[in-house]
């Protein structure tokens, strides 16, 4: 209590004419960035980059549902992380980078990156395949391995310090039992948020 | 010669060594350039850098102000101008970690200084009624502990002898 009152006092006491005030405002910024596969150019602020990488297989008929897991490529090849400094590409046509940043200037960030792979897969006359076919690796288990479990909020990652993580995924379809002949598609989100 | 006898003879010596020092002077500096500084603070990297872990926090500000202080009643006399950083800042105690850096243009000396210090920024005769330089400050601290919108107000202090 003595010391709080001594603070203040010593503050608030004028002294002779005085000039240098120092006055440095409010904290950074809170930042989020995300980055699932082809992403930004760099700079401060994220550009948002509408690209959506298309990941693929096609099972060779000699193998279709004999569980001989299939590896999938990537429609970008080449994934990097543009934030100097440059320090992770994901280059052998198979490997997704995913990044994730969240940072807070004092505090727990408490960020959460989930995934959303509710919407099952489906070809052109709407038989569905669902996203629990599809699992993933990862490089270093910063954003860790997984399966996609079909909700709508999959937790991947909680990121509590202010950092960033980023890994290359690479993705395999798991080939079990056979599905109708077709094309399926579908859309898996990430969602980094932060309360 | 004990011990005790011996070190009071040293400190003895020492006191009358030492030449006779005024109390320090606070120096008006209000004709300096700017008023009121006011510091952005930045993240330290525009990115965090991978690897780092969580030691990402760091915070840079940085000005530049010509501070101009009043030495009139000390024009020809030898003098030392210390930079003197309070620990005290509006919203309490400053972070221990804190540093504030400066660079000079002229015949003031560069120096460092973290909360509670005091730094030599010129010694020598005092030549002018107004004794000043240009400042480069920058401001570092670590926003864990640092908090928004912290004023703190670094002064001069004068010696002579």
């Amino acid at each position: 209590m003595f010391v709080g009152a001594a603070a203040t006092l010593a503050w608030a006491m004028p002294g002779p004419a005085h000039a240098l005030i120092f006055d440095l405002g409010p904290s950074p910024a809170r930042q989020l960035h995300l980055q699932v596969g082809t992403g930004g150019s760099g700079g401060q602020t994220m550009p948002a980059n509408p690209t959506v990488d298309v990941v693929s297989v096609t099972v060779p008929a000699a193998s279709l549902g004999n569980s001989s897991a299939q590896v999938m490529s990537t429609s970008n090849p080449n994934t990097i992380d543009p934030y100097p400094p440059v320090s992770l590409t994901c280059s052998d046509g198979r490997r997704v980078l995913v990044s994730a940043i969240a940072r807070v200037p004092r505090g727990t960030a408490n960020a959460v990156l989930s995934l959303n792979s509710a919407v099952p897969l489906s070809n052109a006359t709407g038989q569905i395949l669902p996203f629990s076919q599809i699992s993933w690796t990862s490089s270093d288990n910063s954003v860790p391995s997984g399966v996609f479990n079909t909700g709508a909020a999959q937790t991947l990652l909680n990121m509590t310090t202010s950092r960033q993580y980023e890994s290359c995924h690479t993705f395999s379809y798991a080939n079990t039992g056979i599905v109708a002949a077709g094309t399926y598609r579908g859309r898996v989100t990430y969602t980094l948020s932060m309360p | 010669m004990n011990l005790p006898a011996f070190c009071a003879g040293m400190l003895a010596a020492l006191l009358c060594a030492a030449p006779a020092r005024a109390a320090p002077v606070r120096l008006d500096d209000s004709l300096s350039s700017a008023p009121r500084i006011y510091l952005r603070q930045e993240w330290r990297d525009t990115f965090p850098v991978p690897g780092r872990g969580p030691d990402l926090l760091s915070i840079l500000a940085r000005a530049s102000v010509e501070v101009r202080l009043k030495t009139d009643s000390y024009v020809g006399r030898h003098a030392r101008i210390f930079l003197v950083l309070p620990s005290i800042a509006n919203s309490g105690a400053l972070p221990p970690d804190m540093r504030i850096e400066w660079r000079t243009r002229g015949a003031m000396h560069a120096g460092i200084a973290s909360p509670g210090t005091r730094t030599l920024v010129y010694e020598g005769r005092i030549g002018a009624t107004v004794t000043g330089d240009w400042f480069d400050f920058f401001v570092t601290a670590d926003s864990r502990t640092l908090g928004s919108n912290v004023q703190f107000q670094p002064y001069f202090e004068l010696e002579t002898e």
